[in-house]
């Protein structure tokens, strides 16, 4: 698509793509030439991603500077009037779009057939301290609104990512509401408004991450929260709503699914089939912290046939002298596990949690080797303690954690058929649960939506982002 | 409902399950009963034989024991009882133990000779319906009394039970001394119609108790509980038993069980020993297995059944004591067709003596279920009824492909 | 604000091959087929194409009249008063097949793990189970029936190769069991195994594409005629023919059977897991079309009014038969009852509708 040829049709295509002025970051301001006076030109960049000190110094001032004797304003004659390498002329509106997407500003001219592009430096971005063995190194969330919005920008660099700008006037702050048009549903999206609007917004920002991810009262959140840019880009692609909120440095990401709350913050980072298989890696570790210790239960006091023979009989002089029943022990068990993570958790330190957390294995051992407990029921609760660890989004561990108790409950009183009694109440809740009118085993946006929605699968070919 | 009123529903089943665990047992509350033995007394009495693990001596290491384990002997107690039916014999042997002797860990059954010429049928139905014993036991034919063979057991380099008996199960897989069979085996064969099931054998051998080992009688292969050895269990298992429906009617020689499971289809590597065609006075041993499966032609010839087999064996030198060099194209002939005649006399024999029992372990009786139309046909014309009336022309064929490391004959000088 | 959850025909597919699958577990439905002895497998098979042909015409039919349902296509045929008898008839086999499966499924518990446990104790974890799962709905039961579909394959495809080795093909000859002429005369009663299709028809409404309800439907009926005949081939071959009409749970007695070194042997506890979590869904899903069915004919706003005294029913029903023996006869009874009601009865409202409308627009 040309430049379009009036200031005016620049601005109204402007408001097309990149949906301004209801899109937050995307600045669009009048310049005015030292010559001739009076005559006005755009300049369109996108906060955050083009760093505002270059524009004023490598655009504003030198366009300001400059005069045009016989008064007729061309992009070439700009262009030279700015003098650098990173100026250059754009004729195809699209492309300019993707290059200010990208972090450069654009120039457009009354008349002019071309927009002047200046390519403008990548924004400051605060890292993790260092990089840790086994991840990547990766960017994560400041506390500027706008700085956040462009780390985002920077991994999806698509025209139809929205950023909603809505203010919270008694906290003095602004809050975004991120989406993919086309891609998430409209009706998740206007509910998500509507909380940030019905002071959702306003909770999360002085309440900070409780609020920002706890609704009613049940087991699932209503919002998962996230530090990572690469994340949140993901799940944007995939559909979802994200919350961003001034000073906060978490983003809330809506609606809750099964999906997403398996999905890591660096399955971004990951080629497909890993990501993939990283998630069923977390699906094993959902499920062994779930039956872990219940399946030890059900296997040792209704199913002993399971339990290979020669390896029964070494069991059952190990558990002579035991003086707790199989269901006391792992109960009590798991009752510690819990308190010595709820301990590391109060300790200073940054290894304090897991410090704990081996000192409780040191303690299980010595029980163990006191004859106190199995060591079978030790190294069951040992390992499905790790599997808690192996899954990274809390919001899934918290749902988890409570309900293994169920679990041992349902196989102390009924073996494997209490277990799967309360495994099917525990799905079918989940089953039901909606978030923002998305089934918990759904995904985002399309399949759920009302007849006449958007379906996503019409809108395959799209391209965005590098 | 809203999201509280469904946690309410949880809750409330949390609650009613918890005065439940009627079924619950510690697994340290059970007397695991390994081996089951059943037999029919000299009064006609059933006589049911338990073998128990006896659990304390077995430890894992760093675990205080009550009692030293005793690596020379297998820690497990053998127990009676007298009863109308198994069942009930079991609840009967439960008031001599202070643990509830438990069924679901038992991997062996042994069935008394006297028993089985009576018929098995309800007895491994009586199993079958029980939740506890299952179709996947190793089953076993006691050529004498069960008693015996469960009293006597005194395995080498064994101290766990169970792992006892995987051991003969594994041993009965590799070495062919006897069919590695289960309980569900005997019990589908007996009821599919159209062939009768068959038993691996286990015995006491009075003999072997001594070492070395006592002079051999002929030179025939053995028949289970007089194999010529010395040393190791006094109880052996080698052979197989036949049965003609689930009655048993005799039993067969180690020789005799490779060519039957070669008729079925159903042999690994075995070990034979033979005439050398050049010297008769010396013997070869082969180890050979079947190369394909058998080819079945079944027809019928005069209104009577009539099956043609063809067996294809590939075979290799072991030892060769004569001074032929077998591996020479045509000395190598003369062996194969010495070795082909050995493995036909033995199959003719081993028919023969199934035509006296009459009895149909091959399964012959199957070949023919697919010429009838509808499934009542194939009843009406009766198998059992015919059995007698079968006639089998055996064709065998050996092929000599490996000689060991050495190449030529054994004497060299 | 509450949304309607809508799925595709796949998703309703998955939820209705899990709930006929279900069945493969229960003495009663796998007990029809002993009739039609070696050739079991393709009795079920031609059950399950026949299954198919008669609902593919109402599958087609439901889904053009306005409301998607049998219920809606009895009242555009014939008013309130067919559309109650419909729902009467419908939801009453739908009941009267729950309770009994109910008091097997408890029945079953008992006799196969835990003894001493009171058979009521079960069924009362049972109904909680699908109390639970019929007031969540059919939304919520085809997502969960689309999650566990795969794993209740698996295991299942698990133990029938875990059991293969036991089998001898030879075992299911003859071919054609009772002969040619007796099988195809003794299918049609096997087809009342796919009679809780019927609670495809109460989740049609939800379909966003409703025009295919034919996809469900014949993906439930096939994709389950060639489980269950992949089932009793192993099971012909492993227990021959005699001795398997006397196996009162057939797929719990292949799980026994399997042998996969020390740790995959004696696993038929495990499947029992798989097995009351596959009766639930079944239960909950044709209780939830039951109720829909009663509130839609009598005008109710919400299926949830209905759910409670159907249960009660159904769990009545569950302690009529005074032994697992005659509820097993009192199911295999009701086969003909079931075909009639399942298949005839909406056929037959399909034809009188087609003949009607053709009525309608001639005058």
């Amino acid at each position: 698509m040309p430049i379009p040829p009036t200031l005016e049709s620049v601005r109204d295509a402007i408001a097309a793509s990149l949906h301004w002025p209801n899109n937050l970051g995307v600045e669009l301001q009048p310049v005015h030439p030292a010559e001739p006076q009076g005559v006005e030109m755009l300049l369109l960049y996108i906060q955050g991603l083009a760093d505002e000190e270059l524009i004023r110094l490598r655009v504003l001032e030198p366009v300001s500077r400059f005069s045009c004797q016989d008064g007729r304003l061309t992009p070439a004659r700009i262009r030279t009037a700015l003098h650098s390498p990173r100026v250059r002329l754009e004729g195809d509106f699209d492309a300019v779009i993707e290059g200010v997407l990208k972090g450069a500003a654009a120039l457009f001219v009354q008349g002019g057939a071309d927009a002047v592009m200046v390519e403008i430096g990548s924004p400051a971005t605060r890292t993790t301290g260092g990089v840790t063995s086994e991840q990547p190194h990766m960017d994560v969330f400041g506390t500027e609104l706008i700085d956040n919005l462009a780390l985002v920008r920077q991994r999806l660099s698509d025209p139809a990512l929205i950023a909603e700008p809505h203010s919270l006037p008694r906290q003095r702050g602004t809050a975004a509401v991120l989406f993919l048009e086309g891609r998430a549903d409209p009706e998740v999206v206007a509910q998500v408004r509507a909380w940030v609007e019905r002071r959702g917004g306003e909770e999360a920002m002085r309440r900070g991450l409780a609020a920002g991810i706890r609704g009613k009262v049940g087991l699932l959140p209503e919002r998962l929260s996230s530090k990572w840019p690469d994340h949140v880009a993901t799940m944007l692609d995939t559909g979802y709503v994200v919350v961003m909120i001034d000073r906060v440095y978490h983003a809330y990401i809506a609606p809750v699914t099964a999906t997403a709350m398996l999905a890591g913050a660096f399955d971004a980072v990951q080629i497909r089939p890993n990501s993939h298989l990283l998630r069923l890696v977390r699906f094993t570790l959902c499920v062994l912290v779930l039956i872990g210790s219940s399946s030890l239960v059900a296997l040792m006091n209704y199913h002993h046939e399971m339990i290979p023979a020669p390896f029964l009989m070494a069991l059952v002089s190990i558990r002579e002298s035991a003086p707790l029943p199989i269901l006391g022990s792992v109960l009590a068990l798991e009752a510690f596990q819990e308190m010595m993570r709820e301990a590391g958790f109060h300790l200073p330190g940054r290894f304090a949690a897991g410090a704990a957390l081996i000192a409780g294995k040191i303690l299980i051992l010595i029980l163990v080797q006191g004859g106190v407990i199995g060591a079978l029921e030790g190294a069951v609760s040992v390992g499905v303690a790790f599997a808690t660890l192996g899954l990274l989004n809390y919001e899934l561990v918290y749902m988890l954690r409570p309900l293994r108790f169920a679990m041992i409950l349902g196989a102390g009183a009924f073996g494997f058929f209490g277990m799967a009694t309360i495994l099917f109440l525990i799905s079918m809740y989940l089953a039901q649960s909606k978030s923002y009118g998305v089934p918990f085993f759904g995904e985002p946006g399309i399949h759920y939506a009302a007849p006449g929605g958007i379906s996503s699968r019409t809108q395959g070919g799209r391209t965005h982002g590098p | 409902m809203g999201k509280k009123h469904r946690l309410g529903v949880l809750l409330l089943l949390g609650v009613m399950l918890l005065p439940g665990c009627w079924d619950r047992m510690e697994v340290e509350d059970m007397a695991y009963m390994v081996a089951l033995g059943v037999d029919r007394d000299e009064e006609g009495e059933l006589m049911v034989t338990v073998m128990v693990a006896t659990t304390p001596e077995l430890t894992a290491g760093g675990v205080p024991a009550p009692v030293k384990p005793d690596y020379s002997r297998l820690s497990a107690k053998v127990l009676t009882a007298r009863g109308n039916t198994i069942t009930e014999a079991l609840y009967v042997i439960n008031g001599g133990l202070t643990r509830r002797l438990d069924l679901r860990q038992v991997r062996a059954v042994i069935v008394g000779e006297g028993l089985a010429r009576e018929g098995l049928e309800a007895y491994v139905m009586e199993l079958t319906r029980s939740p506890w014993a299952r179709g996947n036991v190793f089953f076993a034919q006691a050529r004498g009394r069960a008693y015996d063979v469960l009293a006597r057991i005194e395995p080498v380099a064994e101290v766990n039970p169970p792992k006892m008996i995987e051991g003969l199960i594994i041993q009965g897989k590799s070495l062919h001394l006897a069919p590695p069979l289960r309980m569900h085996h005997f019990l589908a064969r007996h009821a599919a119609n159209g062939g009768d099931p068959y038993l691996p054998a286990m015995a006491m051998n009075a003999e072997a108790t001594g070492s070395p080992a006592e002079p051999r009688v002929s030179d025939e292969s053995a028949l289970p509980g007089e194999l010529p050895r010395g040393g190791g269990s006094p109880v052996e298992y080698a052979g197989t038993a036949i049965f003609s429906s689930d009655r048993l009617v005799g039993f067969l020689n180690v020789d005799q069980t490779q060519m039957l499971l070669a008729l079925r289809g159903e042999m690994g590597k075995a070990y034979t020993t033979f005439p050398d065609p050049d010297h008769p006075e010396k013997k070869v041993t082969m180890r050979f297995h079947m190369e394909n499966m058998p080819k079945y032609t079944a027809t019928f010839r005069n209104g009577k059944p009539h099956v043609r087999v063809r067996l294809l064996f590939e075979g290799e030198v072991l030892a060769a004591p004569g001074g032929t060099d077998y591996s020479v194209p045509e000395a190598r002939v003369r062996l194969e067709e010495a070795a082909s005649k050995y493995a036909r006399e033995r199959i003719h024999g081993l028919l023969e003596r199934l035509e006296e029992w009459e009895a149909d372990p091959v399964g012959f009786g199957h070949l023919y279920r697919g010429r009838f139309m509808s499934w009542q046909a194939w009843e009406s014309y009766d198998w059992r009824t015919h059995v007698d009336d079968l006639t089998v022309d055996v064709e065998t064929e050996m092929r000599i492909r490996r000689h060991g490391l050495v190449v030529g004959p054994d004497q060299i000088s | 604000m509450a949304r309607e959850i809508r799925y595709g025909s796949w998703s309703l597919a998955a939820a209705g091959l899990t709930v006929l699958f279900a069945q493969a577990f229960h003495p009663s439905m796998l007990g029809v087929l002993w009739a039609a002895e070696t050739a079991g497998w393709l009795a079920l098979l031609l059950a399950g194409l026949l299954a198919f042909a008669l609902f593919w015409p109402v599958a087609v039919q439901v889904a053009r009249v306005p409301g998607s349902s049998l219920i809606s296509l009895a009242r555009e045929t014939g008013g309130r008063p067919t559309a109650v008898a419909t729902a009467l008839l419908a939801g009453g086999l739908l009941v009267y097949h729950s309770g009994l499966v109910l008091r097997e499924a408890s029945e079953m518990a008992v006799t196969l793990v835990y003894p001493h446990t009171p058979q009521t104790f079960a069924m009362v974890a049972l109904v909680i189970c699908v109390l639970y799962g019929a007031l969540g709905g059919i939304d919520a039961m085809v997502l969960l029936c689309r999650s566990f579909l795969p794993v209740l394959l698996l295991v299942t495809v698990g133990i029938l190769f875990g059991t293969l080795g036991w089998g001898e093909i030879r075992y299911l000859l003859p071919l054609w069991g009772p002969g040619p002429g007796l099988l195809l005369a003794r299918t049609p009663l096997v087809v009342a195994i796919y009679s809780p299709l019927l609670f495809l028809l109460a989740g049609a409404s939800r379909l966003h594409d409703r025009q295919h309800l034919w996809r469900a439907g014949l993906v439930a009926t096939v994709g389950v005629a060639l489980l269950f005949a992949a089932v009793k081939v192993v099971l012909v071959m492993t227990f021959p023919y005699p001795l398997g009409s006397t196996i009162a749970f057939p797929l719990h007695a292949l799980a026994r059977l399997v042998i996969g070194g020390r740790f995959f042997e004696r696993i038929e506890s495990l499947w029992l897991f798989f097995w009351v979590y596959a009766t639930a869904c079944h239960l909950g899903a044709v209780l939830h079309a039951s109720a829909a069915m009663y509130a839609e004919a009598v005008g109710f706003p919400s299926h949830r009014t209905a759910v409670l005294p159907l249960l009660l029913t159904a769990g009545t029903i569950a302690l009529f038969p005074p032994d697992i023996g005659r509820a097993i006869a009192w199911h295999v009874k009701l086969a003909p009852v079931a075909l009639g009601i399942a298949f005839g009865l909406p056929f037959l409202l399909v034809v009188v509708h087609l003949i009607r409308g053709r009525v309608s627009n001639g005058g």
